[in-house]
């Protein structure tokens, strides 16, 4: 079972990933399926050699070194689909508003963009972050903080209001924007902390801990972002305090988590975002939705059609 | 009636073809009766004439195309056929040859010109059934349910049109006049059921069971149906109302608390691998 896999059969075994990617959503949903199959390696369940035999003319033997070779390929796939966005992002991004949330003094934007970059980057290939990637990068794929953003801010509603109260006054729309963006960014490296707990509540001191220690970790990014991006795992039912920017992304985090229906408007159907806000209004309790925000992105949704 | 000319370019000639025919009936009934001159007439047989081969050949290739798909019988029964038939070959025989030959009377003896006469005394009511043509092409090519609901309404009243023109046509009973009157009765029934009801029809009943049908089957599918208010208490928005507050919310919950979405699955899987 320890026979060396010769270069034809790694080139097989990477047409056969790519197959298996794209037969498993990987267009659509890179991150899902990269995360079906790193499973179907990592879990040991399945013997590889058989899975990639129905896709391949030649039988493969399931072994070590084809595991290997089957698991960077898979990695390679979904960076190459994911990070393009994510880039995109960091740099377009200013990070201007990195001096109003940070006390640090100035710091060179490239360095900035490197390391959240690298964040990123760790995060997707180790797979530790799970689902909550494939949230962020739906957000920053279809620009879901663009377009509401853009809608909060013109109607100047209540979540305008709450928003406004928490973050620096000096903010623009634009570091609004970049500000949660920057937090979608960064709450998938924090997932595996949230998810050791096991716990559906984060209480202010476990968030001020866990904001400390990873402040260190990911210099040069602000611990407010940190803390920002901890308290949005907590479902605002139960958090105290003010949470507009913590609801909102707790709220589109859910939203994203599988992607949001992309197909053309149906006859006989609501838009899409409408839809999926009315249903988690019914379901507001369960989830721990804030309803004032719901209520204020169901309406958005409805007006515009999306 | 969107996307007609879309359509592959036999489409868009099945279509002249059926307005050419749509225009020339009532223009060729309204010449037998106001007695228009020989020049008219004769444009009149010769269009009908191209028309009703063309139509006759368009018969003969599908009805030989559906031999190889799904049966000759499924064609003529279930997919419009008949309404090809009746006009191309019943118009061919009893409306556009007689015409033709009536026309061309000083070619034919008399025995055979009076047995045309016949045949062209039926063609007035036989004409009416032109509009079926019109019916099957307003359905387009969907089979949906308002499609084939729209398609048996207007069709039984464009038969029944018939019918009461053929009456017509009987000594002592009606005018030629009247014959046109429901020409243009079938038309505008036509029109009312294939485009503007079965509009309604789609937006009240096919769209919404199509909405929930989708929700039913694919996981990923969550729009909710629209629900007409003016309609609210429509059987079938009751069950709209049903999929959008109770299925499509337990889906939700389902799908958001599957433990690949929830994220809840060790982390151990991901780092056995590294």
């Amino acid at each position: 079972m320890s026979a060396t896999v010769k270069s034809e059969e790694a080139a097989e075994i990477k047409r056969c990933a790519e197959g298996l990617f794209s037969r498993y959503g990987g267009d659509s949903d890179p991150i899902i399926a990269g995360l079906f199959m790193r499973r179907i390696i990592s879990s040991g369940e399945e013997n590889l050699g058989e899975v990639i035999s129905q896709y391949c003319s030649d039988p493969c033997h399931d072994n070590e070194e084809l595991r290997q070779i089957f698991y960077q390929e898979i990695l390679s796939l979904v960076s190459s689909a994911v990070i393009p966005t994510i880039n995109r992002f960091i740099d377009d991004c200013d990070f201007n508003f990195f001096d109003a949330v940070s006390d640090s003094g100035s710091i060179s934007v490239e360095f900035i963009r490197e390391r959240i970059y690298f964040i990123f980057k760790e995060t997707l290939d180790s797979g530790a972050g799970e689902i909550i990637l494939n949230s962020s990068f739906n957000i920053l794929r279809y620009r879901i903080i663009d377009k509401y953003l853009d809608e909060i801010f013109a109607m100047e509603s209540e979540l305008y209001r709450e928003i406004i109260k928490e973050v620096p006054k000096s903010f623009s729309l634009k570091d609004c924007k970049n500000f949660i963006k920057t937090i979608f960014v960064v709450r998938p490296s924090l997932y595996p902390e949230i998810n050791w707990k096991s716990t559906k509540h984060i209480s202010d001191e476990e968030r001020r801990v866990i904001a400390k220690r990873y402040e260190s970790r990911f210099r040069p990014i602000p611990c407010r972002i940190i803390d920002e991006a901890v308290k949005s795992f907590n479902p605002m039912n139960v958090t105290s305090g003010s949470n507009a920017v913590a609801g909102l992304v707790y709220i589109f985090d859910l939203f994203c988590r599988v992607s949001p229906w992309q197909g053309v408007p149906e006859p006989g159907a609501e838009p899409p975002h409408k839809s999926w806000f009315s249903l988690a209004l019914i379901n507001s309790e369960y989830f721990g939705f804030n309803t004032g925000i719901l209520e204020e992105l169901y309406c958005i949704a409805g007006e515009r059609n999306w | 009636m969107k996307g007609l000319f879309n359509r592959k370019p036999l489409s868009v000639l099945i279509f002249t073809g059926v307005v050419i025919s749509l225009i020339q009936s009532p223009a060729a009934e309204a010449g037998r009766i106001f007695g228009a001159g020989y020049v008219f007439i004769l444009t009149s047989a010769l269009t009908g004439i191209i028309v009703d081969i063309f139509f006759t050949a368009e018969f003969i290739a599908k009805g030989i195309k559906s031999g190889d798909e799904d049966g000759f019988y499924r064609y003529f029964f279930k997919r419009d056929g008949w309404i090809d038939f009746l006009n191309s070959v019943v118009m061919l025989i009893f409306v556009s040859v007689p015409l033709i030959v009536i026309t061309f009377s000083q070619w034919s003896d008399g025995g055979m010109l009076h047995f045309f006469l016949i045949l062209y005394g039926i063609s007035p009511a036989l004409r009416i059934l032109r509009i079926l043509k019109l019916s099957s092409i307003l359905g387009g090519e969907t089979s949906g349910m308002a499609s084939r609901h729209t398609a048996y309404i207007a069709n039984s009243a464009v038969i029944v049109l018939f019918v009461v023109a053929f009456l017509t046509q009987l000594p002592g009973y009606g005018n030629s006049t009247g014959i046109l009157s429901i020409y243009f009765c079938a038309v505008i029934i036509v029109i009312l059921f294939r485009i503007i009801y079965r509009r309604h029809f789609e937006g009240t009943v096919s769209d919404v069971i199509t909405v929930i049908d989708r929700g039913l089957r694919r996981r990923n599918y969550n729009l909710q149906a629209r629900i007409n208010d003016k309609y609210a208490d429509d059987e079938i928005y009751k069950l709209a109302s049903y999929y959008n507050s109770v299925f499509l919310p337990a889906k939700m919950k389902q799908i958001l608390d599957d433990k690949r979405v929830r994220g809840n699955v060790s982390s151990k899987q991901s780092s056995s691998s590294e």
